[in-house]
């Protein structure tokens, strides 16, 4: 046996034990999501309260903190394992219901069927996550509407293992890619990537094996490997997930990247908005470093890498791989001018390779099982496994792991619950605000509109990092223009005139149609724009006008219904209600007391609306949904 | 080579050069509004587009390099659009009413607009109005109509502006007109290496100085780099802004505000200089660059403040005499002089600041007509010196140096007390070689300057110790076996005081990889001569002129270079003015070379040499009667100011000529008023020998003349009356003069006018180096007393006119008005930051204000010494470098 993977069994057989006690447990063991989204649910309070409680019923149990699961929706949860019965997941399960929990689980009743969301049942040769068989009572979580579409391999330890625990990572087979890889050549390695067919998670759908082709080949050391964890995109979460629930996925694809690239040193670039991810990772980096598993000669491979978090600096382009290196080089984060790329001179000018977290995560599981295996599922193009955040205007918010191709119709309608009750379906904002939007009749067509790359670009459109935002009728894409136009402009980095000053243009134009001064001849004007703009350096610029297209060529009838008929659809364009007394309730004191500009006032006994006062702020329709009604602001015109 | 077609043009460049650079170099219009030629390229503008046979849609000009077969069209509709497009962009963030205006030429300063009422800042307002790039470029790009945005309410109207920052006396910062192009920022930072300016604000980016204060808070030093590649009036020159929209011609000549030899071009309006640019193409070394002095100090001096017309000392008051009188008159005093006390009896001064005709009539007039050899200036014994040692080490006093090896040097040995104040240029031509050559840097220095932050190594020993530094790394790099001709046996073992034994070792270590391992060079030697103590002098540059010998042997002439501290130094002593020299550099002592010196002007010529212009003051009143003075300003430059004073005092007859009403001028019997700088025609002798023309731009002053025709005419006066009959005095014009100095000079065989007009530069014939071996080293005493010793040196904001004339504004950002001291030092004393400190000794006192800063070492505090008049020397004794002064608060 090659010398890598036998240090690599003898570090197994030292991690074994310990992650023997955490899959079979002897006593009860209560497994609690801390997570940023959980903790935004309260998971840390659930937390405190769950050992305060089990200390003070003197309960023999123990505590394990793990990543999120994905299942945002049924925030805070926590995952119970007692000896001898199948694991039970619980959802929503706050501060105040640990008493009621522990009462349950650790009493006669063994289980809360209220709070429960399923069951689940690891089996540990398979890595395809939650599968299981019904317990009496109690759902399998599996076959739940959440569960049944995804395939959980880059996700199959998320959740599960301690997101802490290096042993319960390497006991589960991690690690084994990189040793596998280790006793092959470089040239191999990116052969078996290349084979898989894996490409870039981060957006632009790169073949992953060509890139690192690339570092290999560059002349110039060191060579550098770099992660972009500056997952900036409103509304996507994925990586986060995953480095706050299985961080040594990432460094072993990393390790597994120096060895393929010969790269010696890596950054490992996460946003500042992510303080637990760079806490996680920090931490992983230390504890694969004690292991002997960064630094020099790994595992006796004679491969030698450090690896460095280093935090952002909150730069929505420093996301871009240029704009990330500048940032990286304590330079103002703006992207750089292309050629040179990269590969031939990046960080500090030297061969450098970035790719997204996700991708170099894909890695180990290639190495470990193989490229057939990986290729077993998803498309007929596109192969493979992609996490997507799924959140907005749907019922069922969280990051879910499907085959590439599954149609995004079911992701958002089965999984997702479809849109909050009484709202219909208006469309999909996938990868960023860059990136457009998709209208429903696209999504529910015959085809459901697949998550692979292709039928995105068709549209005009970027299927992007994973985000996945959905809307629903009581958004407005002429609002939802302004907003991200606005936000292209301020995360322009400020070099190219077409990007801070055609953002700034559009912003104008939608700006004023917005409120009503909308003209037919608009639509040319926002056609000329697109068209200069994407003479941008990088991609910020280049698809800022992306969501004036999809305007534009998708959603032709509310723009015109902007332009022409001076109206919002959505009755979300400010500038384009007026909000009137409809009924005289009881709400309605309480909804003149909270206006903020006393808008509200009450004559000869009931109550209307001073236009002239009105700030149209929604908190009067909040308070007093009855009485109050949002109509068109120019509806005589019409 | 690479053949490509523009526009179907067949086009040569370079491999890989720039497409931008190479479409504009072949007369195409391409608008490019971010582009810095030079510089990598910023790609922020987005114009420059243009289509390339075989490529899809548009590309960049500037991002694309040329290659052999490329087909380029800058004229294609598809490119057309996008420049418009992205120009209309651009001016989204401009006042452009303007400039899409069709109406623009026929628009008055008084007119209303009649197209729009928002329009606030119209062009016609603007001090950039018709040099302004945007401008142009909307000219071109046929912008007149082409406004797709028209009625649309524009935040960049509707939103308050930034205000201007016009707080300080250069530079005028005017946010609101800025376009982003950022090239100030690029300029600043990879051209200047100052990094003043900053690319701000993420929403909104806006360029900042400094932190984002007003521009004299931040680092920038003025240097006007910005305002060239600016291209729109976001930066401006404050002083004549508007006068200078009216240039009606450029006149190229040169700056004489230090000895590095910078091109310019002076813009005239109405006979006076409003406006300077770099000459870029007329100057190797300097090129597109400047100082604040260069771009700034040429109006710092108004006509109506220097000297209109002569001026007689009669009764006791000055009066203004005619030419006619005044010549007489100093011909005739002369004569009479001459005729009681022999041709000895009287002295001469020539001046750095003075043109080589000039300084040439000068020496004609003291040895040839005169008959007196005792001829000299203040900046002569410094001088001298650092060629005493040049001389002894290489057989020559005249280094074959070329500054532009500078900025391609690996390895520097910089000797300077601050070389960004006395010689800015060649500090950003020594900081390129570090930045843009990665090169190593040894800084010599007792005191802070810019400089030091860009030091591999900063040694900073006590004031007067510079040799004894170089000494002892010769010495350390002797050690290894180091051989050269005239290494003594036995070297003295200086310690150097204030210098750490391990940054010694350091530079040693330095010194030594650049002499084993070739990547480390080229190396170079720089020395910039202090203004004072010619004894260390020469021992500063024998100890140099050893250390570069040990390290490259015969190579070593070519890569030291000496900067004197004044501009034409090294003229003036080429064409003779010096005691002990004749034109050319022959000995004044050798009877061969006085006999060449006879045959060549047709006349006898006083030989021997002559007494220097410590010993004429000394002998005022007894052996010396009478003394003329052209340009040179002893109450100002020498130190031991009361002892000169009373020399002055004592003569019979003193004669300045010179533009100024300076100290010296006014104890003159007779003045008579030389036209000025930039008032003249001549050439001037930069540090590494460019001879450089200088052109008449500004009309003179008054009925003031040009020294080298008042010269003239004393010397045909005076050669009247003494009968001399064949030496040639009646020049018709200056080129005359100098067509006469280049056959007596060899160094000036190619300075003729016609020839420097084509480029020609000097020839070494004759002055090439003989030898390379290590001069003696002599260290100098330090007799230094108790107290804290007083540096003193060139200001880099300070303007040399102003000052000796006592100007208020010499320094007009008032930065050189303190006396420089380490904070310890101020908490032992007492002193805050801005409070009055008396610096006094035997020789005199001074009050000024405290500034306190790290740069000054304990124990030393520092003057400019420009400071009001060159008030610093009165406190120096003569031969010190640094002055023995007690520090109290007042």
């Amino acid at each position: 046996m090659a010398a890598p993977l036998e240090a690599y069994r003898r570090l197994q057989e030292a991690a074994r034990p310990v992650w023997e006690a955490v899959a079979r447990p002897e006593r009860p063991l209560f497994r609690v999501a801390v997570a940023t989204c959980t903790r935004a649910a309260g998971a840390d309070e659930t937390l405190a309260a769950l050992r305060e409680e089990l200390s003070r019923r003197g309960a023999e149990a123990d505590v394990l903190i793990v990543g999120c699961p994905g299942l945002c929706f049924a925030d805070p949860v926590v995952d119970v394992h007692l000896p001898g019965l199948p694991r039970v997941l619980y959802g929503r399960v706050t501060a105040d219901q640990v008493p009621r929990l522990l009462d349950a689980v650790l009493g006669e009743a063994r289980v809360l069927p209220e709070l429960a969301l399923g069951v689940v049942l690891y089996e540990e040769e398979r890595m395809e996550g939650y599968r299981g068989t019904p317990v009496e009572g109690l759902p399998d979580l599996a076959q739940s509407d959440w569960m049944r579409l995804q395939v959980r391999r880059l996700m199959a330890n998320v959740g599960h293992v301690g997101a802490e625990e290096i042993d319960h990572y390497i006991a589960r087979g991690g690690y084994e890619g990189l040793a596998k890889a280790l006793s092959m050549t470089p040239e191999e390695v990116i052969k078996e990537v290349l084979d898989s067919g894996l490409w870039g998670r981060g957006g632009a759908a790169f073949p992953t094996g060509r890139k690192w082709d690339f570092l290999r080949q560059a002349r110039g050391s060191p060579k550098y490997l770099i992660c972009n964890a500056d997952e900036g995109d409103p509304g996507a979460f994925v990586n986060r997930s995953l480095m706050e629930g299985d961080p040594h996925l990432l460094i072993e694809g990393m390790l597994i990247a120096a060895w393929a690239t010969g790269a010696s040193y890596g950054y490992i670039y996460i946003r500042d908005e992510y303080p637990l991810p760079v806490e996680r990772m920090r931490k992983a980096v230390e504890q694969a470093r004690e292991r002997g598993l960064l630094g020099e000669n790994v595992l006796g491979s004679g491969l030698s890498c450090d690896l460095e978090v280093v935090r952002g600096a909150g730069s929505y382009v420093c996301g871009e791989e240029t704009g990330l290196i500048s940032s990286l080089e304590d330079v103002r984060g703006m992207p750089k001018i292309r050629p040179p790329y990269p590969a031939q001179a990046g960080v500090f000018a030297k061969p450098t390779n970035v790719n997204n977290v996700e991708s170099y995560a894909n890695v180990p599981l290639i190495l470990r099982h193989g490229a057939g295996w990986y290729a077993s599922v998803g498309s007929e193009r596109n192969k493979g496994t992609k996490m997507f955040s799924l959140s907005g205007q749907v019922q069922r918010v969280g990051v879910l792991e499907v085959p590439l191709g599954t149609p995004v119709r079911d992701v958002i309608m089965v999984a997702g619950g479809g849109p909050p009750e009484g709202r219909k379906l208006k469309g999909l904002q996938p990868g960023g605000p860059l990136s457009g939007v998709a209208p429903a009749s696209r999504i529910l067509a015959q085809d459901g509109l697949p998550l692979e790359p292709e039928p995105f670009r068709e549209i005009g459109m970027l299927m992007g990092a994973g985000g996945l935002v959905v809307l629903d009728d009581s958004s407005c894409v002429v609002d939802l223009a302004l907003y991200f136009e606005w936000f292209a402009e301020d995360e322009s980095c400020g070099r190219c005139t077409t990007c801070f000053g055609g953002t700034r243009r559009l912003q104008e134009m939608l700006r004023r149609i917005s409120e009503g001064g909308g003209r037919p001849e608009d639509v040319p004007l926002m056609r000329l724009l697109p068209d200069a703009m994407r003479n941008a350096n990088c991609a910020h610029g280049q698809a800022a006008p992306t969501i004036i297209l999809s305007l534009l060529d998708l959603f032709q009838d509310e723009l015109q219904e902007h332009l022409v008929r001076k109206r919002c659809p959505a009755k979300a364009c400010r500038g384009l209600v007026r909000y009137e007394v409809v009924a005289q309730d009881e709400a309605l004191p309480r909804a003149a007391d909270i206006c903020p500009t006393q808008a509200i006032v009450k004559e000869d006994g009931s109550y209307r609306i001073d236009q002239a006062r009105c700030i149209r702020c929604n908190a009067c329709k909040e308070v007093a949904p009855q009485a109050i009604a949002v109509l068109d602001r120019f509806a005589e015109q019409a | 080579m690479a053949k490509l077609t523009i526009n179907g043009r067949e086009v040569e460049a370079p491999d890989g050069a720039p497409l931008v650079e190479v479409i504009k170099n072949a007369g195409i219009f391409i608008s490019n509004l971010c582009y810095v030629d030079g510089l990598p390229p910023y790609a922020g503008c987005r114009t420059c587009v243009v289509e390339i046979e075989g490529m899809r849609g548009v590309q960049l000009a500037c991002t694309t390099r040329v290659a052999d077969g490329m087909v380029v069209r800058t004229d294609g509709e598809e490119a057309k659009r996008m420049r418009q497009a992205a120009l209309s962009l651009i001016m989204s963030y401009h006042s452009d009413r303007c400039l899409t205006c069709h109406r623009i030429v026929k628009c008055k300063p008084g007119d209303t607009c009649l197209r729009d009422g928002v329009v606030t800042h119209r062009c016609l307002t603007c001090s950039k109005n018709y040099r302004c790039e945007l401008q142009t470029t909307c000219e071109m790009l046929e912008m007149a109509g082409y406004e797709p945005w028209e009625g649309e309410e524009r935040t960049y109207y509707t939103t308050p502006q930034p205000e201007p920052d016009r707080a300080n006396p250069f530079l005028e910062f005017d946010p609101q007109m800025c376009i982003i192009c950022t090239r100030c920022v690029r300029v600043c930072d990879e051209v200047r290496h100052t990094g003043a300016i900053t690319l701000a604000g993420r929403f909104n980016p806006r360029i900042e100085f400094g932190a984002g204060g007003p521009v004299h808070e931040s680092n920038c030093d003025f240097c006007g780099s910005c305002i060239d590649v600016c291209p729109t009036a976001t930066l401006m020159e404050h002083p004549n802004k508007w006068a200078a929209m009216q240039t009606e011609r450029w006149v190229p000549t040169a700056c004489t505000w230090c000895s590095v030899g910078c091109s310019i071009f002076l813009g005239i309006k109405g006979g006076r200089g409003v406006i300077v640019k770099p000459d870029t193409a007329g100057n190797p070394f300097s090129r597109d660059q400047l100082c604040v002095r260069g771009r700034f100090h040429y109006d710092f001096v108004r006509p109506h403040q220097r000297l209109q017309r002569p001026l007689l000392l009669r009764d006791g008051a000055r009066q203004e005499v005619s030419w006619e009188e005044a010549l007489e008159y100093a011909a005739s005093r002369l004569a009479e002089i001459r005729e009681a006390h022999g041709p000895q009896a009287i002295g001469f001064l020539g001046s750095p600041l003075m043109t080589n005709e000039e300084n040439y009539l000068l020496a004609k007039l003291a040895r040839a007509v005169v008959g007196s050899p005792n001829l000299d200036s203040t900046a002569g014994p410094v001088a001298r010196a650092a060629l005493e040692a040049v001389r002894e080490a290489f057989g020559t006093p005249v280094l074959p140096a070329d500054l532009t090896r500078v900025p391609k040097a690996r390895t520097l040995l910089v000797v300077a007390e601050d070389l960004e104040s006395s010689h800015n240029v060649a500090s950003v031509r020594v900081k390129d070689a570090v930045i843009r050559e990665g090169a190593r840097l040894i800084v010599v220095s007792p005191r802070y300057g810019e400089l030091c932050d860009f030091a591999t190594v900063w040694l900073q020993p006590r004031p007067g110790q510079e040799a004894a530094v170089l000494v002892s790394l010769l010495r350390s790099l002797a050690r290894d076996g180091g051989a050269a001709p005239g290494l003594p046996e036995a070297l003295p073992d200086p310690e150097p005081e204030g210098v750490e034994a391990g940054e010694l070792a350091r530079a040693a270590d330095i010194l030594r990889e650049a002499v084993r391992d070739q990547s480390w060079r080229p190396l170079a030697f720089v020395y910039a001569l202090p203004y004072l103590a010619p004894e260390h002098v020469r021992a500063t540059a024998a100890a140099l002129c050893g250390l570069a010998v040990l390290c490259l042997g015969d190579e070593a002439p070519s890569c030291l270079y000496v900067l004197p501290q004044e501009a034409n130094v090294w003229g003036m002593l080429d064409v003779g003015v010096a005691p002990d020299l004749l034109p050319g550099y022959r000995e004044a002592g050798s009877p061969a070379d006085q006999g060449d010196m006879e045959r060549l002007w047709g006349t006898p010529v006083a030989g021997g040499p002559g007494s220097d212009v410590w010993h004429m003051l000394q002998d005022a009143g007894g052996r010396l009667r009478a003394l003329v003075v052209m340009g040179d300003n002893p109450l100002f430059f020498l130190p031991d100011r009361q002892r000169v004073e009373e020399a002055l005092a004592r003569l019979e007859f003193l004669c300045v000529i010179d533009s100024l009403d300076t100290a010296t001028a006014r104890l003159a019997h007779l003045v008579l008023p030389d036209s000025g700088p930039y008032s003249k025609e001549g050439t001037t002798t930069s540090a590494d020998r460019r001879v450089l023309r200088l052109h008449v731009a500004a009309s003179p002053a008054g009925e003031s003349r040009p020294a080298w025709a008042i010269l003239r005419d004393l010397s045909l006066r005076l050669a009247q009356r003494l009968g001399l009959g064949e030496v040639r005095l009646n020049y018709a014009r200056v080129a005359e003069v100098m067509d006469e100095l280049a056959e007596v000079v060899t160094l000036y065989r190619h300075a003729r006018y016609q020839e420097l007009d084509n480029g020609s530069q000097q020839s070494w014939d004759g002055l090439s180096p003989r030898a390379a071996r290590v001069p003696t080293l002599r260290l100098p005493a330090n007799g230094h007393g108790d107290g804290h010793l007083l540096l003193t040196s060139r200001g880099l904001y300070t303007s040399y006119e102003a000052a000796a004339l006592g100007l208020e504004d010499a320094d007009r950002l008032h930065r050189e008005e303190s006396l420089e001291m380490n904070p310890a030092d101020a908490a032992a004393l007492g002193i805050g930051p801005g409070d009055l400190v008396r610096v006094a000794n035997d020789r005199g006192e001074l009050v000024l204000p405290a500034k306190l800063t790290y740069g000054a070492a304990q124990g030393t505090v520092h003057l400019p010494l420009h400071y009001r008049g060159g008030a610093a020397l009165s406190l120096f004794g003569p031969g010190e470098p640094a002055a023995s002064v007690r520090l109290s608060r007042a």
